[in-house]
């Protein structure tokens, strides 16, 4: 009976690819990261960047930011895009850092997110903004999400730091720490990167997690590669410090938060369920074949009579 | 030098259409096999088509499923390759396509032993041609969903996600049960698997070959044989 249920259950799926999908998009308007009124909790495998008109606007000056999108799990499905100055579910709208969407995508609006129905690939959408009036270091970010299947979402956490107006102090280095995201949580391989205004004649840059110095780079780009499968579960303080050829000093420091431990224990489970699932599978061929062999025997004898 | 990738590529479609003709086949002669059980209830014509195809088609099945079982394995292989460890083992969509292919061989490899074992004559006994037709579209039906994660990794999405989003079935979702859930399910199934063993060894089911000797007087069902003109014409 659970065969026949099973089969059924897999006809339907090799029979029916034409039923229609359910559709959710929401339309365009202001919102903020995260899980207000709907979470997309699944990393989608979209590639997402951002290409701002400058990173070194004056204040209250026009920007235009352009978010690229391509690839992903949507397939003819909804799509949104929005940009953001922060990561977190609240206080995460352009407008909380000061900046103002003078246009969306469409033209004729001024949201933070913009949607479309129909994804076919690939988006690439322009936002308007004006810098906020007060100088200083400002981070936009982009996130699209999507449905298909799941909830899926992409972040760009990277995001494109601008240098507003004249911040930096004379003789000193403006650095942020772009990647990871500051409180963030990682495990495996992760990418650790600054960007430095000015960023010529960087004489080196020093990267140190928890107090110790990890690794010291001469030239750009001022990237690094973390195991962070040598580093204990929990948070952790890196910290960026450069000098330039002129002594200036430039300092960056965030917290990330390492959890590999959750993924072993999933990746443990993976596989006791690959094997448990072989063992039975195996187990059941073998007593669907004696339990034919036993029907056949019975019928055979019944019939002899 | 040819990438692991465009390799695996290539083993995936060997695989992929050795199994799919493999599925035809196996579908294709449980046809033929009903309609010619019931022949006396239908056209002559049908028939006759169904006596020579079944012929064919079954040998082929057989070959197909022998070599789409070697093709997965070779997939398998080329697929660890293809990707670097990390990025393999750590999107759910890609462990849950590692994890469905794993079963989908095994069930693969099922339809093989079942085939080897008891050779052409299995269609002669209606219980073990169920449960090799009934392994074959399970199999089958799995096989297509690995496809579909494929193609979700590739292109980014599947002509079978409406599907999933009607049954509700999430592709990226992680498809892992508990440790001690793992733990009864493999301790049950082999427990089952051992009082199935006692029982055959007891009724000495090893023993028993299918076949027209064996099954047909009784079940009434004919041996799927490739013949070049049907009896009715002799």
């Amino acid at each position: 009976m659970a065969l026949f249920l099973v089969a059924v259950l897999i006809a339907v799926a090799v029979l029916s690819p034409t039923m229609t999908a359910y559709s959710n998009g929401v339309g365009d308007s202001n919102k903020q990261y995260g899980c207000s009124t709907d979470c997309h909790t699944v990393q989608s495998n979209s590639v997402v960047t951002m290409s701002p008109s400058t990173i070194t606007p004056t204040p209250g000056s026009t920007v235009t930011v352009t978010v690229n999108v391509s690839g992903g799990e949507a397939s003819n499905t909804p799509l949104g895009v929005m940009i953001l100055s922060a990561l977190t579910t609240s206080g995460s709208l352009p407008s909380d850092a000061g900046w103002t969407i003078v246009s969306d995508p469409t033209g004729a609006t001024a949201y933070n997110y913009h949607e479309i129905q129909t994804y076919t690939g690939s988006v690439s959408w322009t936002w308007t903004l004006t810098a906020p009036t007060s100088e200083g270091i400002y981070t936009l970010y982009a996130r699209e999400i999507h449905g298909n299947g799941e909830t899926y979402s992409r972040d760009y956490s990277t995001g494109v730091a601008f240098v507003v107006g004249n911040p930096e102090t004379p003789g000193q280095i403006s650095l942020v720490i772009t990647s990871p995201a500051a409180n963030s949580e990682v495990s495996n391989a992760i990418t650790v990167a600054a960007s430095m205004i000015p960023s010529s004649d960087i004489l080196y840059a020093i990267l140190s997690i928890d107090g110790v110095q990890v690794n010291n780079k001469t030239d750009a780009p001022f990237s690094w590669t973390i195991d962070t499968r040598l580093y204990a579960d929990g948070t952790h303080v890196v910290n960026i410090t450069a000098t330039n050829a002129t002594s200036a000093h430039g300092y960056g420091e965030i917290s990330f938060t390492v959890n590999n431990a959750g993924d072993e224990a999933k990746l443990l489970d993976w596989m006791w369920t690959m094997a448990a699932g072989s063992i039975a599978i195996v187990a059941w061929i073998g007593v669907m074949i004696v339990v034919a062999l036993m029907i056949r025997r019975r019928l055979t004898m019944k019939e002899g009579k | 030098m040819v990438s692991m990738s465009a390799l695996h590529a290539l083993t995936a479609e060997l695989h992929a259409g050795f199994l799919t003709l493999s599925f035809i086949c196996i579908m294709t002669v449980t046809i033929a096999q009903i309609v010619v059980r019931f022949r006396t209830r239908m056209p002559r014509k049908f028939v006759e088509w169904a006596i020579k195809v079944r012929g064919y088609t079954e040998a082929a099945g057989y070959v197909g499923a022998v070599l789409g079982v070697l093709g997965l394995l070779l997939s398998a292989w080329t697929g660890m390759y293809a990707w670097p460890e990390d990025v393999l083992l750590k999107s759910a969509v890609v462990r849950n396509k590692i994890l469905l292919t794993a079963f989908s061989t095994v069930m693969w490899g099922g339809v093989v032993y079942i085939r080897s074992r008891f050779g052409r004559g299995l269609w002669t006994c209606p219980s073990m041609a169920t449960v090799y037709v009934g392994l074959t579209f399970v199999a089958f039906g799995i096989l297509g969903t690995t496809g579909s994660m494929g193609a979700h990794l590739v292109q980014g999405g599947s002509a079978l996600d409406p599907l999933w989003n009607f049954v509700g079935f999430r592709v990226g979702a992680n498809l892992v049960l508990t440790t001690n859930i793992n733990a009864l399910i493999a301790i049950a199934s082999a427990g089952a698997l051992v009082i199935a063993l006692v029982i055959a060894r007891r009724y000495d089911l090893f023993s028993v070959k299918l076949g027209a000797e064996t099954c047909q007087r009784v079940f009434k069902w004919d041996e799927p044989k490739i013949v070049y003109e049907s009896p009715e014409k002799k």
